[in-house]
């Protein structure tokens, strides 16, 4: 004879199994490829487009006034945390530097700034019980050519 | 409804359960793999040392004592993983919080305590929002790594976590996926669920053997980044191709090994127990 407490958790495994089942699991969001399709709506040519650099993703996209396209990558907040990943990568990237998080336009890389706007995004996600951690969009335009809010 | 549940029963079941919601998502994968290709690529993923992990706790439940718990603990203990089902759209994180809630839950319950730990460990050793700490070892393997290199007489350079050598002359930038903590991981939890599972209890040299494994898997992660710095096509080697497979199959190697060494029958016992036996 199966004892109680096996049925209950032969019960739970059903319930489980019914989930999976019927589960349909949301597409992985893809920031990158969001971006480009709004900068292409706008009238922007994606020169590169590729999926990683370091297996960071990220793409290249032309501005009217710049000679050369503007490189762009998109960092997960926490990779950021290591502090010699922004002098490697623009020493990579060259260029003037531009950070674009949840909205708000850096145009230097202030860690302080963005983690206290990380911070006040997910006190305000956990109010209204939505939390969503955007990627940090680096942004590297060519010499030559002024930074402009894009996004 | 009986006012005890017996305890070697509750593990039994509830850790069936629990398996069956840990392994679900690699099962998914490899049953929805569309193509050949996709199907060989998952299977090359999936971990062994887990397999064993899980292996070796079913033995462990087995041996437990012939206790009871009270209804409410077994009961409740069911519905805090029922309650995780709703977070089916983040498993690992899911497994994570209900192992940890678990693990509170059974703290004062001694038969229960270790079984907790050992569910902890398993969860932790996953990696899941784990990023911050490999981010900053990142940091600290593009040190240890320069250093070696300068002294072992190898020209190279680095700014930040940027390393250029004379193989990579545009540099390879060493990234939170790259970093030791990767491998430290599951080969350090791993030997420690390995005998948290075999012993009655960890003496001073079961840490020291940790710590060995610790150590051992920073040096693998160092000579595999040393390895990418070769050339390109070593560095596909290394990062995700053959290379990666033999760290892989190295780390779990080295982490066996050091379980077999350390649990040998032959082996003399720890000093602590060596000392008490003296005072004796």
């Amino acid at each position: 004879m199966i004892p109680r407490f096996g049925l209950a958790t032969a019960t739970a495994l059903a319930l489980f199994v019914l989930l999976g089942i019927f589960h349909r699991e949301a597409a992985a969001p893809d920031p990158a490829g969001a971006l480009i399709a709004r900068l292409r709506a706008e009238g922007h040519t994606i020169a590169k487009p590729r999926k990683a650099l370091w297996d960071t993703p990220g793409f290249a996209f032309s501005v009217a006034d710049c000679l050369a396209p503007v490189e762009t990558l998109l960092f997960d907040f926490d990779e950021i945390l290591s502090p010699g990943i922004m002098p490697a990568v623009q020493a990579v990237e060259g260029g003037t530097l531009q950070v674009d998080y949840a909205g708000q336009r850096f145009d230097r890389f202030d860690r302080a700034a963005l983690y206290g706007l990380r911070l006040r995004n997910g006190a305000t996600g956990l109010l209204h019980g939505r939390l969503v951690d955007p990627p940090v969009i680096i942004l590297f335009w060519p010499a030559g050519c002024t930074p402009k809010d894009v996004f | 409804m009986r006012e005890r549940v017996p305890l070697p029963q509750f593990c039994l079941y509830l850790l069936a359960l629990l398996a069956v919601q840990y392994w679900a998502g690699t099962v998914a994968l490899v049953v929805r793999s569309p193509n050949l290709d996709t199907l060989e690529r998952t299977l090359t993923q999936i971990s062994i040392l887990p397999v064993i992990e899980w292996f070796m706790l079913f033995g462990f439940i087995r041996r437990l004592p012939h206790r009871t718990i009270p209804v409410t603990l077994a009961y409740g203990s069911l519905a805090l993983v029922v309650v995780a089902f709703t977070l089916i759209n983040h498993q690992r994180f899911a497994f994570l919080f209900e192992s940890f809630a678990l693990f509170l839950l059974w703290l004062r319950l001694p038969d229960l305590r270790r079984v907790g730990l050992v569910l902890l460990l398993i969860a932790l050793q996953r990696g899941q929002g784990m990023t911050p700490l490999h981010a900053l070892v990142s940091w600290v393997d593009t040190r240890v790594l320069t250093s070696v290199m300068g002294l072992i007489g190898q020209p190279v350079t680095w700014i930040g976590n940027l390393v250029l050598s004379q193989g990579m002359p545009d540099g390879l930038v060493i990234l939170a996926g790259c970093a030791s903590s990767n491998l430290m991981l599951p080969m350090g939890l791993g030997l420690l669920i390995l005998l948290l599972v075999s012993r009655e209890r960890l003496t001073r040299a079961d840490y020291g053997w940790v710590a060995l494994t610790l150590a051992v898997a920073v040096a693998i992660n160092i000579g595999r980044l040393y390895l990418m710095l070769g050339s390109h096509a070593a560095y596909q080697s290394w990062h995700e191709g053959t290379g990666a497979s033999i760290v892989s199959v190295a780390g779990l190697v080295v982490t066996m090994g050091v379980w077999m060494i350390a649990t040998h029958p032959k082996r003399p016992p720890g000093r602590r127990k060596l000392s008490r036996e003296a005072g004796a």
